[in-house]
């Protein structure tokens, strides 16, 4: 489920919607969090679907490091990619601001932490943007999003973290924000070969439409 | 899923978001059909769910005669109650438009066909023409027939207009529901085969 205090906006016919912070979202607040609402797709479960909703999953989900498609099921579905996102992935079940997020500012990720499994172009127009965002980005980047994840999770005890009676497993996030867990590496829940083994033919389309997916923004 | 000619746009801080058709869409289309990704929620699963899903639960969800809640997946779950609806739902799975929905209007349903329960009555502000002020679960009694009529018009024209929602629709639903409302089913198929 994503934070409450977010609305979804259209950007542009190009990128389509994006979601936008209605208030200030502090540093080390869960941005979204795994819910009983979303649709965690296993491979056998998307071999299931006809064939239509192949694009859906690809442009929608994002994939864990076991392989499953998760499909938000609200607007969380619409969060964009930023090569400087406002949110990291804190595991493959939660994000967290690793900045202020001011009202109006829209709320990213890096989608380098999803394990995509088509690589993107990215127009983010951010300093230091990649260009390209890769299935495998954490062996490139996995070292700074962990320094960015450890500095701003240090603050997660002191803001209110709304999400937190809506997680479907509220225990890890409990048991972080009491000091007796620490936030997992990436290397733990981005898997670099991840694009070869995505599990099944269902998330593969035959020709990647970069002009339409969310992270092509 | 809901018909893709269709968007979701802010109403009002006090009725929130609905769903608006971007073109128009005669009457007979299939406006929405249940699919795979929407969700069932069995009682025992809703048991399961912290309280705080009360709120969301009673939002989004709608309930089948089976007593489990139906969370649709798309912006399906946005469309709001009318008590002159352009769409109705039949029993298998899909609704029909039973007017024509010009392009910039809403699409709505009668949240009194939608199973209800008593504690679900609520006061309603549409003000369409034959506005019944509060919406219960009784009222399925008195509207039955004039329910079944409204879906019978939407289906007679099932077969003169496009149907871009068709390949979703299981099989046999729709002949099931022509031969409920009387519709002849060949009738229904003139223009899809």
């Amino acid at each position: 489920m994503i934070h409450p205090d977010t609305e979804l906006r259209f950007v542009s016919p190009e990128i389509g919607h994006g979601v936008f912070a209605t208030r200030r979202i502090p540093k080390g607040t869960i941005t979204w969090g795994l819910c009983h609402f979303d649709h965690v797709l296993t491979p056998a479960r998307r071999l299931e679907l006809p064939p239509a909703y192949a694009e859906i999953i690809l442009n929608y989900s994002y994939m864990t490091a076991q392989g499953d498609a998760v499909l938000c099921w609200d607007i969380g579905r619409y969060v964009n990619h930023s090569c400087d996102p406002a949110s990291l992935s804190l595991s493959d079940e939660m994000e967290v601001a690793v900045r202020d997020i001011r009202p109006g500012e829209q709320l990213t990720d890096d989608y380098g932490m999803l394990n995509i499994v088509v690589d993107l172009q990215c127009r983010c127009g951010a300093p230091g943007c990649r260009g390209t965002v890769r299935g495998d980005d954490v062996l490139r980047l996995g070292r700074v999003w962990e320094a960015r994840l450890r500095e701003a999770f240090a603050l997660a005890p002191r803001v209110p973290q709304p999400l937190l009676p809506l997680l479907r497993n509220p225990r890890a996030l409990e048991d972080m924000l009491a000091g007796r867990a620490l936030p997992p590496s990436p290397s733990a829940f981005c898997i670099p070969s991840q694009a070869a083994g995505a599990g099944g033919r269902a998330l593969l389309p035959a020709v990647p439409d970069p002009g339409i997916h969310p992270a092509s923004a | 899923m809901i018909h893709p000619d269709t968007v979701l746009q802010f109403i009002s801080p006090e009725i929130g978001y609905g769903v608006f058709a971007t073109r128009d869409i005669p009457q007979g289309t299939i406006t929405w059909v249940h699919d795979p990704l929407d969700q069932i929620l069995t009682p025992e699963q809703i048991r399961n769910m912290p309280g705080i899903y009360g709120d969301p639960l009673a939002r989004y969800t709608y309930r089948t005669p089976e007593g489990n809640h139906v969370l649709l997946w798309d912006l399906a779950r946005f469309m709001n109650h009318s008590c002159s609806p352009n769409c109705m739902g039949t029993h298998y799975g899909f609704e029909v438009a039973v007017r024509g929905i010009p392009a910039g209007s809403e699409l709505t349903v009668d949240y009194a066909t939608l199973y209800m329960t008593p504690e679900e009555a609520f006061d309603c502000y549409c003000r369409a023409e034959g506005c019944r002020w509060r919406i219960s679960k009784d009222d399925a009694a008195n509207l039955v027939d004039q329910w079944a009529a409204q879906v019978q018009v939407g289906l007679l024209h099932i077969g003169e207009v496009d149907q871009l929602l068709f390949h979703l629709l299981s099989n046999g639903h729709l002949q099931r529901a022509c031969g409920d409302h009387g519709v002849p089913y060949q009738l229904s198929l003139r223009r899809l085969f």
